[in-house]
């Protein structure tokens, strides 16, 4: 007769043990209850103990059970991601462009394109949850998310816009043939740092034209954008899901589309890197971050032993983890990127050294120095190399410094206007800061009111304001000031849902995340495409341009209705370009009538020869925005064709070009 | 010696190589791009930032990009206001700079 086996206390085989530890799985504790979504990811002692008290074939079982459940916790939000990529891109080449309204690219996009960034989201809330979150996956989660909202225009305009890429796509072509600048162009030639980087990059690759890299351009700047954001963002909390939640929440409000082939995209991630090196490497945050676990110690009873855990924290909380040369080494990195940043962009140096001030004043930064290095080398880029267009145009820079009503009149009054789907979409962003920016200052106060010190973080959201009482700059200035402060601006609305380090996401933040995500995102969609109708160019509208430039002699004016049209790209320096809305203002024509100012300067310019141009997108510009009254652009051109010596010498579908020749007014 | 120390300092080597030989000896018209936009934006920062040995490797690639975009932008731009405008000649400067510095750092490690 068998004797029962003997019900024997085992470990698991080392092969289960090398799995097990592989896939982070572990066992529960009794006193916790389950995190939202996943598995329990428990420490080593918890798990010893339960292992301890289990036979083998409990023990079997439960590691079944366990490494299913760690499998689907770990595979299932990638496979979400993955989805919803692949929804994305089946969905996204089903988008038909000339039915864009003016509520922009979402009023077009079929239910799979809008619910795919809502998949993502919800992938990334559920690794967020597990504990701890999974780096990797959480990176895989944010680059199909970039992909995603910032890969539309690539995938569904057939052309790359906007414009202005166009404009610098000539610019960089000029340095490129010419090996020239001329400051007395545009201010484009006084800060030419970007153009002669994008004209040496396309001249060695043998590229023929910036404009093969133009399409991805907002994919890869913001992908660019994640590396810094990460070393910016890990110094201000130890907290890991807060960090990769202040990245999800910077890449669904980053609507401002300054992320095109700009000098603004570019001097954007040395802003970052520049910030990020000296919070990272010369910032006090860290130190308040290690000194955290002396702190919790120090609250409790004294003994002697807790004394020497509190010393030896200290000690290494203090202790530089770089060595003088690596610091050095740094520092000099820091000058490097600074000086790249001065002549690429004429706004964000001033954003950096804002920064930088901000930390240094307050005793954030320990390079004091470096404020007054940076503001020698900002002014002896004034003084030397753009003083001759600053002198043509001191008074429009420095005229409305100190008006706030002014630049705000500017940056916010005069966007509110044009049809009815563009004042919406213009609500729709100022509505979506409004909730960042609320959230951010809720978030500020729950992390303060537990004690949480955000410093530095605040005091670099803070900076860029600075700049509202400077100068309207085109309108823009508070888009940019969004854009600097956006990423510090992020983190604290993350900080809302997690206030304080823990180890698992509960329930309720996560819903809350879910939820203020997926609104941020309806609003991502119609601030940034929002004037998809006016800002996507046509096959047919790039076929119009080419040809202008090819009957177009060097020389001639060449007039367009508004600004929105694929040109500039050749000969930018070769030809006088103008617009009928700059017309309007300087000649008259206020009454909707635009025959006559159009007609005098065609005939101004008729020995060099005249070319006035209409496409598409300019009759969406000038409906959407308001520009100019409408039906003004029809009545233009029927006056146009009955005008003497004015042709029509080409049209298309979506352009027309109307010459004045010479020869037919003899 | 690990296989980290050699993979900075070998990989700055052959894309170098690479980079000379589609760019000044072979007409590879379609491999150009892929080969000389990379190496501009690794390389030349690489062959400083290495020298720092900073502790997580992301960082250095990260640090590489941006110093290399950043030598890139202002060697560009000397070049043009001295008027000795040469994209050629710029990434001959380049592949050179990022040659010796990956060929002194693998002698060095290979000597330690």
């Amino acid at each position: 007769m068998m004797q029962p086996a003997r019900q024997q206390r085992v470990q698991p085989p080392e092969w289960m043990r090398a799995l097990d530890h592989a896939l982070e799985g572990a066992w529960p504790r009794p006193d916790q209850r389950p995190p939202p979504f996943g598995i329990w990811l428990d420490d080593g002692d918890a798990r010893a103990k339960q292992l301890d008290r289990v036979g083998r074939v409990e023990w079997a079982e439960r590691v079944g059970r366990i490494e299913w459940a760690r499998v689907v916790a770990t595979a299932g939000p990638a496979l979400l991601s993955l989805a919803a990529v692949a929804l994305w891109a089946v969905g996204v080449g089903r988008v038909n462009l000339r039915e864009v309204n003016d509520l922009g690219l979402a009023s077009v996009l079929p239910p799979a394109v809008l619910a795919a960034p809502v998949m993502a989201t919800a992938g990334f809330v559920w690794t967020l949850s597990q504990r701890p979150p999974r780096r990797s996956m959480l990176l895989l989660h944010v680059v199909a998310l970039v992909v995603m909202l910032y890969g539309m225009n690539a995938m569904v305009e057939p052309v790359p816009g906007p414009n202005v890429v166009w404009r610098h796509a000539g610019i960089a072509d000029h340095i490129a043939r010419t090996g020239a600048i001329d400051p007395k162009i545009d201010a484009y030639f006084n800060w030419p740092g970007f153009f002669t980087l994008t004209a040496f990059l396309s001249g060695a690759a043998g590229l023929g034209s910036i404009m093969s890299m133009a399409a991805w351009a907002p994919v890869f700047f913001n992908l660019l954008y994640l590396g810094p954001l990460i070393l910016l963002l890990r110094r201000a909390t130890s907290d890991w899901r807060l960090v990769w939640l202040a990245v999800w929440l910077f890449y669904v409000t980053n609507w401002i589309h300054q992320d095109y082939l700009a000098p603004q995209a570019l001097s954007y991630f040395l802003y970052l890197l520049i910030l990020g090196i000296l919070v990272g490497w010369f910032g006090t945050v860290q130190l308040d971050v290690r000194l955290a676990p002396a702190r919790v110690l120090l609250r409790r009873p004294r003994s002697p032993a807790r004394s020497r855990a509190v010393q030896f924290l200290l000690l290494n909380a203090l202790r530089p983890r770089e060595g003088r040369f690596q610091r050095a080494g740094l520092m000099v990195i820091v000058i490097v990127l600074f000086a790249a940043a001065v002549p690429s962009h004429q706004l964000t140096p001033f954003a950096i050294l804002a920064g930088v001030t901000a930390l240094v004043v307050f005793g954030r930064c320990s390079a004091r120095g470096l404020p007054w290095l940076m503001a020698v080398m900002l002014v002896a880029w004034i003084t030397f190399m753009s003083a001759g267009y600053l002198a043509g145009n001191l008074s429009e820079l420095s005229g409305n410094v100190g008006q706030v009503d002014t630049i705000a009149a500017a940056n916010v009054a005069d966007r509110l206007r044009g049809s009815a789907g563009h004042q919406l979409v213009v609500q729709i962003r100022l509505a979506v800061t409004a909730l960042l920016w609320g959230l951010a200052v809720l978030g500020w106060l729950r992390r303060r009111r537990h004690g949480q010190d955000d410093m530095t973080v605040t005091l670099l959201a803070v900076a860029p304001f600075a700049f509202l009482v400077l100068q309207p700059y085109g309108g823009e200035l508070l888009l940019r000031v969004y854009f600097f402060a956006l990423p510090f601006i992020a983190f604290l609305a993350a900080g809302l849902f997690l206030p304080v380090k823990e180890a698992a996401t509960s329930w309720r933040a996560a819903g809350a995340i879910g939820l203020a995500v997926v609104v941020l995102l309806g609003g991502f969609l119609f601030a940034r495409y929002g004037n998809e109708r006016i800002e996507h160019f046509t096959s047919e509208e790039l076929a119009a341009v080419r040809h202008l430039y090819e009957v177009a002699p060097r020389g001639s004016l060449l007039l367009a209705a508004t600004p929105d049209l694929p040109w500039k790209f050749q000969d930018y320096v070769g030809y006088e370009y103008r617009t009928v809305g700059s017309l309007k203002s300087s000649r008259g024509g206020g009454n909707g009538e635009l025959a006559e100012p159009v007609l005098g300067i065609m005939r101004e310019h008729r020995r060099q020869g005249a070319y006035f141009i209409i496409t598409r997108s300019n009759q969406a510009d000038a409906e959407a925005r308001g520009i100019l009254p409408p039906g003004s652009l029809d009545r233009l051109e029927q006056a146009l064709r009955r005008a003497p010596g004015v042709q029509l010498i080409y049209a298309n579908q979506d352009a027309r070009i109307y010459a004045l020749r010479p020869e037919a007014l003899r | 010696m690990t296989e980290r120390t050699l993979t900075w300092p070998g990989g700055m080597i052959c894309s170098a190589i690479l980079v000379a030989l589609v760019a000044f000896v072979l007409p590879l018209e379609p491999v150009r791009p892929v080969l000389v936009v990379p190496f501009l934006l690794i390389c030349p920062g690489m062959a400083l930032v290495h020298r720092f040995r900073l502790a997580e490797w992301w960082l250095e690639f990260l640090l590489a990009i941006g110093v290399s975009v950043a030598v890139d932008t202002l060697l560009a731009t000397a070049m043009v206001y001295a008027g000795v405008w040469s994209p050629r000649l710029l990434l001959a400067v380049l592949v050179w700079l990022s040659l010796i510095a990956g060929l002194e750092e693998l002698v060095r490690r290979l000597a330690t």
